[in-house]
């Protein structure tokens, strides 16, 4: 067995020339800009967009702040922490019947990091979320349409995704997806009228055109996915989950 | 010039690293067994983002994973495999000059493919990664260590002497860390709930997230809006805070006690602590040894 270099052992590390430093410095202030450039632009996000000075160096970095995944603003519960979003899924069955599901579910994902993996779906879907243009964008050309289609676009394909994984998963024909916002209470709420976290009262069925044009949907909440979910663990098959009668 | 040589080019001991190290080698395994369980969910044929989706939502940036051109199930496995088998080598500290890149690399490949379904989980792992890949952080309570006294060192197996590497790779995460608090806290006041002392309410009653009932904390409001203030005063002001040797106790202790929040109350143990092995890093190593009864390193 070869005995250890006393050398390596003992001999302490050689002071780092000048130009090296030099180099390593250049490097160290690189990678800060990077650290930093992501969240800085997204902290100066506004209606009028981000600011020019935050631009320009998340520009030049953004090839290796992207790749990297450097590209995070570090929103945690912030600005606000707000309500949460599932989805509820209505499936047609191959026999035809109706069954629901309702996505995340602790119950059935599990361990924790299991189910916060399908909450961040469902999370992200909602984020991804807007309506369909109007009628009156679309026949004025509005120059914010493209802009406007293209995001649409962005969110009916991940929710597209997201049913052709479902109807494959569960064996079903069909399978239709709401967004379901579940409401925070007041502590008025909790404490006072004692309402109960998981109320049903506290989760809403979102629409997915405009208001104007979904007030009579909302309203139909007795055929809702969102008031019939039913939850399935994985694996388990849409079959033992129709609905009670 | 001479606080910037110092800050930066001062050898330092490798063993708060190490304990960095062994923390995120076993939760970058953790998260790819994980996504293993179920794998054709999440990256198969008929995943919930299945491939052209994934690569339209990245269209437009820098992100690439070869993950987005493969759904064999073989391949998805193998591919697997050797991340969960890197990563417990990263824990182990075996090989840790490959295992650490290997283990980076894939944890990255699996992000860029994953997009929708990551978390601030995900980007303390890669960051964590990524800095330990450039340091000497397997040279001590390591298979390394024990290889190197056996055959003797080398790049390969680097002793545990000070280096200006492991130094580098300390301030990197400490710096990084100091980032993500100071926009968390930032971004905190661009809303009101953490400034009419509401917030951490609202968080605490968020069904989907809790796995600790504290509810019974909003029968005082005094108390939910005087934590509400601490939080965010802490997390705007951390990078302020965990410098002084003075006030470096009370800004770790306010992190144990926040993420031990979020672990235990908000059901993110994984992030709550991974967020806590970050927070390691401003542990003097010389800390460690005192603790552990050793001469201090001078």
């Amino acid at each position: 067995m070869p005995e250890p270099t006393s050398a390596a052992k003992t001999t302490p590390n050689q002071p780092l020339a000048r130009s090296i430093k030099i180099v390593l410095s250049v490097l160290v202030v690189v990678q800060l800009l990077a650290v930093v450039a992501e969240p800085f632009r997204f902290f100066t996000l506004s209606t009028r967009g981000t600011s020019p000075a935050a631009d320009p160096v998340r520009q030049v970095l953004a090839p290796y702040v992207e790749f990297a995944y450097l590209n995070h603003g570090y929103f945690f519960f912030a600005p606000e922490p707000g309500p949460s979003h599932l989805i509820d899924c209505r499936f047609t069955t191959q026999d035809g019947d109706t069954a629901y599901l309702r996505f995340p579910d602790r119950r059935a994902q599990w361990p924790r990091l299991l189910y916060h993996r399908h909450f961040m779906l469902t999370e992200n879907l909602h984020q991804l979320w807007i309506h369909p243009p109007h009628d009156e964008l679309i026949a004025e050309d509005d120059p914010l349409l493209p802009e406007w289609q293209s995001e649409r676009a962005r969110f009916e394909a991940v929710r597209a995704s997201m049913m052709r994984h479902l109807v494959h998963r569960y064996d079903a024909q069909t399978v239709e997806i709401d967004r379901v916002e579940h409401r925070l209470p007041s502590d008025d709420e909790v404490f006072v009228e004692r309402i109960r976290l998981n109320d049903k009262r506290l989760y809403v069925t979102l629409p997915d055109a405009p208001l104007a044009n979904t007030e009579s949907r909302t309203s139909e909440s007795p055929t809702s996915a969102a008031e019939s979910a039913v939850a399935v663990p994985a694996g388990e098959s849409l079959e033992d989950r129709k609905p009670q009668p | 010039m001479a606080g910037w040589e110092q800050f930066w080019f001062t050898p330092r001991l490798p063993h708060v690293l190490a304990v960095i190290r062994i923390c995120c080698g076993a939760m970058s395994a953790y998260v790819h067994i994980i996504w293993s369980s179920l794998l054709s969910d999440f990256m198969g044929p008929h995943a919930w983002i299945d491939q052209p989706t994934v690569r339209m939502l990245h269209a437009d940036d820098w992100a690439w994973s070869w993950l987005w051109y493969t759904d064999s199930p073989l391949l998805l496995g193998i591919h697997q495999t050797v991340a969960i088998v890197a990563s417990l080598c990263l824990m182990v500290g075996l090989a840790t000059r490959v295992s650490s890149v290997v283990a980076w690399w894939m944890t990255l490949m699996v992000c860029h493919r994953m997009t929708l379904a990551l978390f601030g989980l995900d980007q303390i792992v890669v960051m964590l990664s990524m800095y330990l890949m450039i340091c000497r952080c397997g040279s001590v309570w390591s298979v390394d260590a024990w290889l190197q006294r056996r055959r003797g060192a080398s790049w390969w197996l680097p002793t545990a002497d000070p280096s200006v590497s492991n130094n580098i790779a300390t301030r990197l995460i400490q710096l990084h860390l100091c980032v993500i608090y100071l926009f968390g806290g930032l971004s905190k006041m661009r809303g009101e709930m953490w400034f009419d002392g509401s917030a951490l309410w609202y968080t605490i009653v968020n069904y989907e997230y809790q796995s600790l009932d504290l509810v019974w904390l909003g029968r005082s409001r005094v108390a939910i809006a005087s934590l509400t203030a601490a939080t965010v005063f802490w997390e705007t002001f951390y990078c302020a805070l965990v410098w002084p040797r003075l006030t470096r106790p009370l800004a770790l202790g306010m992190a144990v006690m926040v993420h031990g929040g979020i672990a235990l109350g908000l059901g993110m143990v994984t992030f709550g602590f991974i967020m806590l092995v970050a927070n390691f890093s401003f542990i003097e190593p010389s800390w460690l040894e005192r603790w552990r009864g050793k001469p201090q390193v001078t």
